[in-house]
């Protein structure tokens, strides 16, 4: 019982360092911690339930066949991300993505000025949806952003990731993080707007 | 007052989904915050990300339980070679004779080379094809960098893919990602090619916009590169300067050499990757590898304003 008190104080690098060094506990305890945090990064991300957990399970897969090649200085946090991120992409790409699909996908619109459109009167979205309409009408809406804003999104706003973890997660540079991410939100704003004008006509 | 907008729109983002970040300026200057357009832009940021909140958690029932008995059973797979390994340990500590056990180690000798051979045989064609399709993979991973290096280049350019600054008789854009950094050493080179691809230094095609100012990040119909062009493929190969595909009618049809002409990847103007096996791609369904209406090519080939022509 103490060993477990004791697990729980320490960060995910020391107790990825425990796991390598033989405490199984250690490794239960890591994929504890990130149970609800990365289920839901998938879930959003992928779009499905069932999908999730096949990719979570794989990427712990990995993390127990990789811990040992890991630098322990490293955060732990950006790594799982990564590789979650990467097993997400490759079953998207294996759930028979034909490039029809890809294709005549309609998606013509310009970067969109975040600060511009924000300073528009128009700009924010009107209540008049029930909680439920609400959440189908944003699952909706991130299902359909294309791949890049929709992972940054979710990174940012549900699971919370730093500027700093997003960007060694995603492998770019801080810069691009928030640029992207600026992008994404004026992304989410556009299309929740239209969506909007197009159920009330 | 006197600020920069990105600057703010990370803090103010920053603030509003909570982000820890102890290496990043977080907090907004003081005299800041009474801005009234920052002001206005808080609380705007604030109802534009509200219905993102009603979007809840699933639970992940166990979730934790059911991963631990996935890793244990694909361990036990892994582990079936230790099982082996004690029988025949147990075996060698039989008391048998020295020639039973010397002929019943040749008798599995023998057999596993047998087996050893006919899985070879059976898996050869399985192997080449998943050699190839690591190739492709690897070349469609390495397309993706790179569009994530035309992706930074437009951010850096108000949105355009091309610095019409920059000055350059060849592919300017490429040349110029390339000399700050955008695109790494190594991105442009696919293992699939066969041939030696020094003198061009990279192994895919892009599209060379005789309208700089037109081409904008974001378009995601719109081709941006692929795995290198088979006409100009065929230049490099057979030291040509000029091609007419009257006299080879099989370069109107085929793919890159790449991936044995099968197919190719596609980097789309999105940051998107596709492996596709047909060259008409598009919603006009646009050949991606030859001007329409022309038949004569030559190798230094530059593109006129009409085209929709990628090489490079």
């Amino acid at each position: 019982m103490d060993a477990i008190l004791k697990n729980q104080e320490l960060t995910d690098q020391q107790l990825l360092g425990n796991f390598i060094a033989g405490d199984k506990q250690a490794f239960t305890l890591l994929i504890k911690r990130y149970e609800q945090s990365l289920y839901n990064y998938l879930v959003r991300f992928l779009g499905k339930v069932s999908l999730a957990e096949e990719t979570f399970q794989e990427t712990f897969l990995q993390v127990h066949l990789s811990a040992t090649k890991f630098d322990l200085n490293r955060p732990f946090k950006p790594w799982l991300y990564t590789i979650a991120s990467n097993k997400a992409r490759d079953l998207m790409r294996s759930q028979a993505r034909k490039p029809s699909i890809n294709l005549t996908t309609q998606d013509n619109e310009d970067t969109v000025d975040l600060w511009s459109s924000l300073l528009q009167d128009d700009a924010t979205p009107d209540t008049i949806y029930d909680q439920k309409q609400q959440e189908l009408l944003v699952k909706k809406i991130i299902a359909e952003m294309p791949e890049t804003p929709r992972q940054i999104l979710i990174m940012a706003y549900y699971s919370q990731l730093s500027y700093k973890e997003m960007a060694e997660a995603l492998e770019i540079p801080l810069g691009t993080v928030k640029s992207r991410l600026h992008s994404a939100v004026a992304n989410f704003a556009q299309r929740y707007k239209q969506l909007q004008q197009k159920e009330k006509e | 007052m006197n600020y920069d907008e990105n600057d703010v729109l990370s803090s103010l983002l920053q603030k509003h989904f909570g982000l820890k970040d102890p290496d990043v300026q977080s907090d907004l200057d003081p005299e800041l915050i009474t801005d009234s357009q920052i002001q206005q832009v808080d609380k705007k940021l604030q109802e534009v990300l509200e219905p993102l909140k009603s979007w809840p958690d699933e639970p992940s029932d166990n979730l934790t339980r059911r991963t631990l008995d996935f890793i244990e059973a694909r361990s036990a797979v892994t582990a079936g070679g230790n099982t082996k390994k004690v029988k025949v340990n147990d075996f060698e500590t039989s008391t048998t004779s020295q020639l039973f056990w010397l002929l019943t180690n040749f008798r599995d000798l023998i057999a596993v080379a047998a087996c050893v051979a006919v899985l070879f045989l059976v898996s050869k064609p399985t192997l080449n094809e998943a050699k190839q399709r690591a190739w492709q993979q690897e070349c469609s991973w390495k397309l993706y960098q790179a569009g994530q290096g035309f992706e930074s280049y437009s951010q850096d350019n108000n949105g355009y893919l091309f610095d019409n600054k920059v000055q350059s008789a060849f592919s300017p854009a490429i040349q110029d990602m390339r000399a700050k950094d955008y695109i790494q050493a190594g991105t442009l080179l696919c293992p699939a090619v066969s041939h030696d691809t020094t003198a061009m230094d990279s192994d895919f095609s892009f599209r060379l916009a005789s309208d700089k100012s037109h081409l904008r990040w974001g378009n995601a119909n719109q081709v941006l590169a692929a795995d290198k062009n088979p006409i100009f493929q065929r230049f490099i190969i057979n030291d040509l300067n000029e091609l007419d595909l009257n006299n080879i009618p099989d370069l109107r049809k085929i793919n890159s050499l790449n991936h044995k002409a099968r197919g190719q990847n596609l980097l789309f103007n999105d940051g998107s990757v596709v492996y596709s096996e047909t060259r008409n791609v598009g919603t006009a369904q646009d050949d991606i590898y030859t001007i329409q209406g022309t038949d004569k090519y030559r190798r230094d080939q530059m593109p006129v304003p009409k085209d929709v022509f990628i090489s490079y």
